[in-house]
């Protein structure tokens, strides 16, 4: 499966705008991308910087497994977001030293 | 009033006395013999022999005792510079200058060898390694005495960690840890410190600075209540960098 980030470049081995990375699947609510440290690590649905939230970008599915599963998760992505935005809602913020989630 | 200098040559006093026109024939050695110095100091009589036909250097003997041996005479810190190159032999010795004493020699510290920084580095490694059998390790160099991983303090993430977490079906979730959470069982896995080269570090010094042989890649873990987070960053001078997520594990 491979992905193409789009957005700012962040970090001196992390993601570059436009590049197409690996990615070895979705676990734990994460993707797990070959970045350009050429090790994986776990990156967002919205990727960026963990320790910059002012920096977000977005993934372009380039290639997919049989099941469609990128495919699926994106338009499961988007469909959330977008229904966030129109209710108003916002999602919910799970501080990892007190909550579940 | 004394004067002392350096002098290439060592005398007796007999001789000193025939130069000097004073009659010292009966006065006694003061220091110990070379034979008592050999026995006190278990020198062997191979080396002895080498040391009496005084065809060997300074530098010569120095390589010729064993590494222990060399370890016990410059200290450990200074003897794992010297090891690595980091300088030379001679460098060992300094010129000093004394109102009352004048010109003599000295030895040079391994601060004024390498720089405060470099000296707290080799300070630092020799210590790691206190427990090494030196003799073992006579023919391996300075990288092959590090650890393959070195254990370091715990740290603390300075910056809260964040990003959008997406569960099919029930949708997204911001996930925090705050800043000022402690990082622990902190570990450098690559790069300065220890024997596993940091393969990118270059890339790291061009683009950040400092020398590539500084950069180090760091894991340490984030205990959360219901998760533990795995976190990796590349490290120089205290700062963090690229602070990422190798994996989280439900506890």
């Amino acid at each position: 499966m491979k992905l193409k980030y789009i957005g700012p470049s962040f970090g001196v081995e992390s993601l570059t705008d436009g590049k197409v990375y690996i990615c070895l699947g979705f676990e734990d609510g994460l993707l797990r991308i070959v970045d350009d440290s050429e090790e994986d690590y776990l990156y967002s649905v919205i990727p960026g910087p963990w320790d910059d939230q002012t920096v977000r970008g977005r993934w372009e599915v380039v290639e997919d497994d049989e099941d469609g599963t990128l495919t699926k998760l994106f338009e499961d992505v988007r469909i959330s977001l977008e229904n966030e935005a129109r209710i108003g809602i916002k999602p919910r913020v799970v501080n990892v030293m007190e909550d579940d989630y | 009033m004394l004067i002392c200098s350096p002098s290439p040559v060592t005398k007796g006093w007999d001789e000193l006395g025939t130069e000097l026109g004073v009659d010292w024939s009966g006065v006694e050695k003061s220091g110990p013999s070379f034979e008592e110095i050999a026995k006190k100091y278990n020198i062997s009589p191979e080396r002895q022999r080498t040391y009496l036909q005084r065809k060997m250097t300074g530098e010569a003997y120095f390589r010729s005792l064993s590494a222990e041996e060399q370890r016990r005479v410059l200290g450990p810190a200074k003897w794992l510079a010297w090891k690595e190159g980091k300088f030379a032999f001679a460098q060992l010795a300094k010129k000093t200058y004394s109102p009352v004493w004048g010109a003599g020699r000295g030895a040079a510290s391994l601060k004024e060898l390498l720089g405060e920084d470099e000296a707290a580095k080799y300070i630092r490694l020799s210590q790691w390694n206190r427990s090494t059998n030196w003799e073992k390790v006579d023919q391996k160099t300075v990288a092959d005495l590090l650890p393959k991983v070195a254990v370091v303090k715990n740290s603390i993430l300075l910056k809260p960690v964040s990003g959008k977490f997406f569960v099919p079906g029930v949708g997204s979730i911001d996930l925090l840890v705050p800043a000022g959470v402690d990082l622990v069982n902190v570990r450098v896995i690559a790069g300065n410190m220890t024997a596993t080269p940091f393969r990118t570090a270059s890339t790291w010094a061009e683009k950040i600075g400092g020398s590539p042989g500084d950069w180090q890649k760091l894991v340490g873990i984030v205990d959360g209540k219901y998760y533990t987070y795995e976190i990796h960053w590349v490290q120089h001078n205290d700062v963090k960098y690229d602070l990422k997520i190798k994996r989280s594990t439900r506890r």
